[in-house]
């Protein structure tokens, strides 16, 4: 080296910055999206979760879907009818909707979905050894024989572990297995089903829009077993091209999906691994065209909501949500409805949704406001702590230390539990905090006779009242490990109002049960009602079609990217 | 080469020994609280610690590590998980079986590359693979940045010892290596990036994202090489070849460039190969706060979805890239310097 060569590292340093200054970002026709989380799985049984459901929902399809307003309207089906006792469900399938590609030979597109395919899939979630959380939720097992059928494939589960099993064993029992199907689920040539409830159910077609009960094609998971999460093949608008876990995941759009105006766009690129404050950067540099600003930073979230470029763009809508705290109604002091009630009294909701900035709304009951039979008159608990000690004084009420259990997940979480247990300490009642992971919580807020005060929160899994009511406060919710009724509440009268609208055809009459069952339940004061939350979204100006859904939190299909 | 075998052998302890202590670490030490843990009948330390080690050869040899294990099916499991389904998955993952075996079944997996995520489906080595190249990109270019301002940096400061610049850059070189690049990292993002619009601000892999994750892991590693550069160089400057050379008549910059420069950097070698393998087992914070999709995050990333093959994969992943640092060092050695001999 004779002299120091600075034009070249000049060169190289320009070229380096040169690379820096290059913005990804806004073409026509693709969708750029930022999240946090990797979706834990493709597989439409197993996804249940906030950050799966988005993916799954455009990749498969049901027989039913809802429209903008959260109505129920065919998706795979090309019609369907309820018979008059509500116990029937006839689907009649479309001819044009195909799988992505042929699993032997890889070809575009795939075969017709048929009706097996959709008996298939739920029977697999009905299938134990699948460990879908579909199996959980009351609406497939309330097909007939569906509780059989699961039983009957546990114990198929426990002979096949059986290591002591001669090959022709196994392959009999496979054989035994593979023929066995729930006697509710009637498959009719290729475009029939009929599904037959054990009882009525008003819910039963929200059931169906749940990736639960999506068409899956039984060679694809013959082919690739339990990684069938990396391989969807599915009949929705995109398809997968690429998903490399935490870094990203790249859908393309499905020429041959049956909706020919569907997807509006070529393709959606996710990138992971984005933390909110990236995701806002990026926002405003153009490199993302969605943002969802419901968990930003106040600061953050105040600045783009009034921002004059962004203003236009904003739009909100409610979570469907609830978040509560469960007063365990079967231990002292929560054992006495005087105390609950003065629980709700004594904290001031108020300033707990103001550590939300506004995106929150002070709850009355447990239905959340968007939500059919949500009653905006329903009575409120007012901050009034003058009330509550008068309350906890006819309780006779004895100060004692409880636990306050809640999680770390989210950040306002710390500051509200610190709210309520200052407004506590106002009236005379004594909390020590504690706080543990989100499954630890559910794990321990979930056993009986366990924990007197849990903050919990709850995100509907279809627009319906059922879906929060009855899963959260029947008396049939309890159970000794993992109760969803956290509260342990337990009301004959309740209970009654409960089941008779679960069964109930009439859509009016069955809201007003609702009505007066939530009417009993904010009565009897089982949760600190805290609040709903507000979604907050902002898109680029050059995103049509993107639009908050009472159902979905994404619905990539609709949205266009303009020029 | 006997000494290259011997070498390779230790490493191979190396990584063995890795193994064991992670997953000691992951399977072990979650049994020590309950180990400890106060009975009905003893409460007092001594009878606590005599009970434990009673309890723990029975834990060790015969019994599955429940506490550990039962934390590792429900990560698999995800939301659902009743008794049946975290039975099941014990079962088929080997989970219901005692330590010695479980760690069998984890280094039979790991040799024939079937290690597979908790979380998904994902086949670790095949994740750390399709990450690598990410890293590496990442890492070459963070230590490019290095030598490229170091060495002029190291001549200049070198040249001019104990003036003013000297000191003045020393002083520099001392702040620039304790600067933490989390710090960094955010501050660059966010003036550089985000409201001068310099350079992008992250949020994948690509040329377009390299230049600020790599000038924030560049500050700290450039001032560090200076220094380091500028400490041998005094040394060689003082040899009697570099007299010679002068007495020769050759220029200065060709003394320095030539004769000085090429002895001073043989002993950074060893430091650069270090360097780099510990670059390319992850960077962390660099990597998390431009959204770099490389080893280091998904190491973090596996650590908080408690994704135990995956944290074991990353782990192991890391030794070997010191391990192959540490044989690539030798070998650049023999081939630079002949009086160097490894044994």
């Amino acid at each position: 080296m004779q002299r120091f060569k600075l034009p070249r590292i000049l060169l190289c340093v320009g070229l380096f910055w040169l690379a820096g200054c290059a913005r990804q970002g806004h073409e026509a026709g693709v969708l750029h999206v930022a999240v946090e989380a990797d979706p834990p799985t493709l597989d439409p049984a197993k996804s249940y979760d906030s950050s799966s459901i988005p993916f799954v929902r455009v990749l498969y399809r049901g027989l039913v879907d809802y429209d903008d307003n959260a109505g129920i309207v065919d998706a795979v089906a090309h019609s369907h009818m309820v018979s008059s006792d509500g116990k029937t469900y006839w689907f009649k399938l479309r001819r044009d909707a195909r799988f992505h590609h042929d699993e032997k030979t890889g070809t575009a597109p795939g075969r017709r979905v048929t009706s097996n395919d959709f008996r298939f899939a739920l029977e697999r979630v009905l299938d134990p050894e699948t460990a879908s959380d579909g199996l959980a939720l009351p609406g497939y097992l309330a097909i007939r024989g569906a509780k059989e059928f699961s039983e009957a494939c546990g114990k198929f589960a426990e002979q096949l572990a059986n290591q002591k099993l001669l090959p022709a064993q196994q392959a009999d029992l496979r054989r035994q297995r593979a023929a066995l199907h729930v006697e509710g689920i009637e498959v009719r040539g290729d475009d029939e089903i009929i599904f037959h409830l054990e009882d009525a159910d008003a819910t039963f077609l929200n059931y169906l829009t749940l990736p639960f009960a999506y068409a899956v094609p039984p060679e694809s998971v013959a082919r690739w077993g339990k990684s069938f999460s990396e391989h969807p093949n599915g009949c929705g608008p995109f398809i997968l091209e690429e998903w490399v876990h935490d870094g990203w995941l790249r859908l393309k759009k499905n020429p041959h999906y049956y909706d020919r105006n569907l997807p509006r766009c070529e393709r959606v690129n996710v990138q992971m691994g984005n933390k909110t404050t990236l995701q806002i950067m990026r926002f405003e540099r153009g490199e993302i065209d969605l943002l969802d600003m419901t968990s930003a930073f106040p600061p953050d979230f105040l600045r783009l909501r009034d921002e004059p470029q962004w203003k236009p763009y904003v739009q909100h809508g409610p979570m469907m949500d609830i978040r509560y705290v469960a007063l365990n109604c079967e231990l002292p002091p929560f054992n006495d409805v005087r105390v609950r009630r003065a629980v709700n009294y004594a904290v001031n909701r108020q300033r707990i949704t103001s550590f939300l900035a506004g995106r929150a709304t002070v709850a009355r009951g447990a239905l959340p406001p968007g939500m059919p039979s949500y009653n905006p008159k329903l009575f409120q608990y007012a901050h009034d702590p003058a009330k509550a000690r008068e309350l906890l004084k006819q309780a006779g009420y004895k100060d004692k230390p409880m636990t306050f259990w809640y999680s770390t997940r989210e950040g306002w979480y710390e500051k509200a539990a610190q709210s309520i247990k200052q407004d506590l300490a106002a009236v005379g009642m004594t909390i020590n905090l504690k706080a543990v992971s989100y499954g630890d919580l559910k794990a321990q807020a979930g056993k009986r006779k366990n924990v007197q005060l849990a903050m919990m929160g709850w995100y509907q899994d279809f627009p319906d009242p059922s879906n929060f009511l009855d899963v959260l406060f029947n008396t049939k919710a309890i159970t000794e490990v993992a109760s969803q009724n956290r509260a342990f509440y337990s009301n004959r009268r309740n209970d009654a109002l409960l089941d008779k609208a679960r069964v109930e055809i009439n859509r009016e009459k069955r809201l007003q049960m609702y009505r007066d069952a939530e009417k009993i339940i904010v009565d009897d004061a089982p949760w600190l009602f805290l609040h709903h939350t507000e979604r907050y979204l902002v898109s680029q100006p050059w995103i049509k079609g993107y639009k908050i859904h009472p159902m979905w939190s994404e619905r990539y299909e609709f949205v266009e990217v303009k020029r | 080469m006997k000494g290259l075998a011997k070498r390779a052998a230790w490493g191979v302890v190396t990584l063995w020994l890795v193994s064991l202590i992670t997953f000691g670490l992951l399977f072990v030490i979650p049994l020590v609280p309950t180990l400890f843990a106060p009975t009905k009948t003893q409460t007092s330390w001594p009878a606590r610690v005599s009970l434990a080690f009673q309890r723990s050869t029975q834990l060790m040899w015969t019994e599955p590590p429940r506490e550990a294990t039962d934390a590792m099916a429900m990560t698999i499991a995800g939301a659902h998980h009743d008794e049946k389904t975290l039975a099941n998955i014990k079962r088929d993952r080997g989970l219901d079986q005692p330590l010695p075996r479980q760690y069998a079944l984890f280094v039979r997996d790991a040799l024939t590359n079937n290690l597979t995520s908790y979380r998904n489906g994902d086949m670790v080595m095949a994740a750390i693979w399709r990450r690598f190249g990410n890293t590496f990109l990442l890492a070459a270019t963070a230590l490019s940045l290095y030598l490229i301002v170091a060495i002029p940096l190291g001549l200049a400061t070198a040249r001019r010892a104990g003036s003013g610049f000297d000191r003045s850059m020393l002083l520099l070189s001392l702040i620039a290596v304790s600067i933490p690049t989390f710090w960094l990292g955010r501050l660059l993002q966010y003036y550089l990036g985000y409201k001068m619009g310099a350079f992008s601000v992250g949020g994948d892999a690509n040329l377009a994202n390299l230049p600020l994750p790599a000038l924030t892991l560049a500050v700290g590693g450039a001032a560090y090489y200076s220094r380091l550069l500028h400490a041998n160089l005094r040394g060689v400057l003082s040899q009697d070849y570099i007299r010679a050379a002068r007495a020769r008549g050759i220029g200065e910059g060709k003394v320095m460039w030539r004769h000085a420069l090429k002895n001073a950097l043989i002993p950074l070698i060893a430091v650069l190969g270090m360097d780099f393998a510990s670059l390319l087992s992850g960077l962390i914070f660099t990597e998390k706060i431009f959204a770099w999709p490389g080893i280091g995050s998904l190491a973090i990333d596996s650590v908080q979805n408690q994704d135990t093959p995956m944290i074991m994969g990353t782990v192991l992943f890391s030794a070997l890239m010191v391990v192959l640092a540490n044989i690539a060092v030798d070998i650049a050695y023999r081939i630079i310097d002949p009086r160097v001999r490894v044994d």
